[in-house]
């Protein structure tokens, strides 16, 4: 799958949590267990945030509003910042993507 | 990344979050292990309770519900054989989607291609697989069914092939003392790796003959000179306590709702019949109990010799001593004879460079 931040259609598409990862917060720290390789990886607090929106019930541009909203950020910057993201996830394997 | 988990296991053992559940879903098993813990295997279930008192389906989601909320990445399915549990791809499936990594604790007998391919499409990462022999005439025996040996191998393989995380847990006793080598060999041989464990616990039914089949110390001092060298742990000057994770980042829940320590340390910690796991979790006189346990707790621990090289399981120790804080004085337990035996080896090795620290034996208080 190519990257997303190439699609034009990508803010209507809806990315889910993959079976390749667990994941908890633990002491409000998002962490991502890669099942596979066993590795963790840790979430800020806006990543976290993304991850949570982004269990299959979001499209991006959905995640990009609550976000804008929630964090008090621009609006531009924040949907870079989420595609970019989302884009990084889908390489790990943790995100898939589907459409509406 | 590695140090990544490190850290994060060692904050919530600091902030006594759950990580790591095991929930027992069943004692039921189609097997009848000589050195079961559950209870005495001659009989056909528990002498003092009855299967129709296990946990519910209704109430298995309910406490994966919990349990997640509360803090659990990984989570262990065990029993009895939790394969023989009708409900586990709805199990598995319910806890993978919550979004904990699911653990199957198993015999291995029941893995055969279709049951393997729907536990992996409910989103089941791993499974461990006992095994007792290095061929069929010691497995079977141990586990009184025949052919249960290539039914377990074959399980392991095909779970192994379906992309499974899969690892052989073996106990070491009497029985299979001498085979631990071309246990090895063949796990090895298979790609698949393994932890070894040589404490033996009395059954959580009261009876004590599963204490016969431990290793006496010439065969101890075999072993780890032997095959299991590498599982001498080396001195830990830094080590100044003999507690695990139990209640503190550890938990285990029975098949009837009892939450414990740990699933390796059946102490009655509340009922999640009656309680919330919340509330059991945060607020158990039995769990704060062991938190605030200090090494000076510990009475023969405290001033002993070889606790640098323990293994020390408090779950073993009680379910041995009916004392989770025991020994009272050194030798009261097996695993006392187990540390001198490697303090011993290091002494005599002290000379000699040692390979990399790997990882310990697997004990049911370390399942992390």
């Amino acid at each position: 799958m190519g990257s997303i931040a190439e699609d034009p259609g990508r803010g209507g598409r809806i990315p889910e949590h993959s079976k390749r990862v667990a994941w908890q917060k633990i002491d409000g720290e998002t962490v991502l267990l890669h099942l596979k390789a066993k590795e963790l990886l840790g979430l800020n607090e806006v990543a976290g945030r993304v991850w949570e929106l982004a269990d299959g019930s979001n499209t991006i541009d959905q995640i990009v509003r609550r976000v804008t909203k929630e964090f008090h950020v621009q609006d531009e910057a924040v949907g870079t910042d989420v595609i970019r993201f989302v884009d990084e996830l889908i390489a790990l394997g943790a995100l898939t993507l589907r459409d509406d | 990344m590695g140090s990544r988990i490190e850290t994060i296991r060692h904050r919530a053992l600091r902030s006594y979050i759950p990580l790591n559940v095991t929930l027992e879903l069943t004692l039921a098993c189609n097997l009848r292990c000589i050195h079961c813990y559950n209870f005495d295997r001659a009989l056909s279930y528990h002498p003092t309770k009855e299967r129709e008192e296990e946990l519910t389906g209704a109430e298995v989601h309910r406490i994966l519900d919990e349990v997640r909320e509360e803090g659990c990445l990984y989570l262990a399915f065990t029993g009895g054989e939790a394969l023989v549990h009708p409900n586990l791809d709805d199990f598995v499936r319910h806890a993978g989607r919550s979004g904990m990594m699911v653990t199957l604790k198993s015999n291995g007998t029941l893995l055969n291609p279709p049951t393997v391919q729907r536990l992996a499409a409910a989103g089941a990462a791993a499974i461990d697989i006992s095994l007792y022999g290095a061929d069929a005439p010691t497995h079977d025996a141990f586990v009184k069914m025949p052919g249960a040996f290539d039914r377990t191998v074959a399980g392991a393989r095909t779970a192994r092939d379906a992309g499974l995380l899969v690892k052989f847990n073996f106990v070491a006793m009497r029985q299979n003392v001498d085979q631990i080598e071309r246990m090895i060999a063949l796990t090895t041989e298979m790609g698949i790796p393994y932890g070894v464990d040589a404490q033996v616990r009395a059954r959580y039914d009261g009876s004590r003959s599963s204490l016969d089949l431990r290793i006496d110390r010439a065969a101890l001092d075999r072993l780890y000179r032997g095959p299991l060298r590498q599982f001498v742990p080396p001195a830990d000057e830094q080590r100044n306590s003999v507690q695990c994770a139990c209640a503190r980042s550890v938990c285990g829940i029975s098949a009837f709702g009892e939450v414990y320590p740990c699933i390796g340390a059946p102490i009655p910690s509340g009922n999640l019949r009656k309680q919330s796991f919340r509330d059991i979790w945060r607020d158990s006189p039995a769990l704060n109990s062991i938190r605030g346990l200090r090494l000076k707790d510990f009475p023969a621990c405290e001033t002993c010799d070889h606790m640098k090289y323990c293994w020390r399981s408090s779950g073993v120790i009680y379910a041995n001593t009916g004392n989770y804080t025991g020994p009272r004085v050194f030798g009261e337990d097996w695993v006392c004879m187990e540390a001198e035996v490697m303090h011993k080896i290091n002494d005599d090795a002290a000379s000699i460079e040692r390979p990399g620290t790997p990882a310990g034996p697997v004990h049911h208080d370390s399942l992390e």
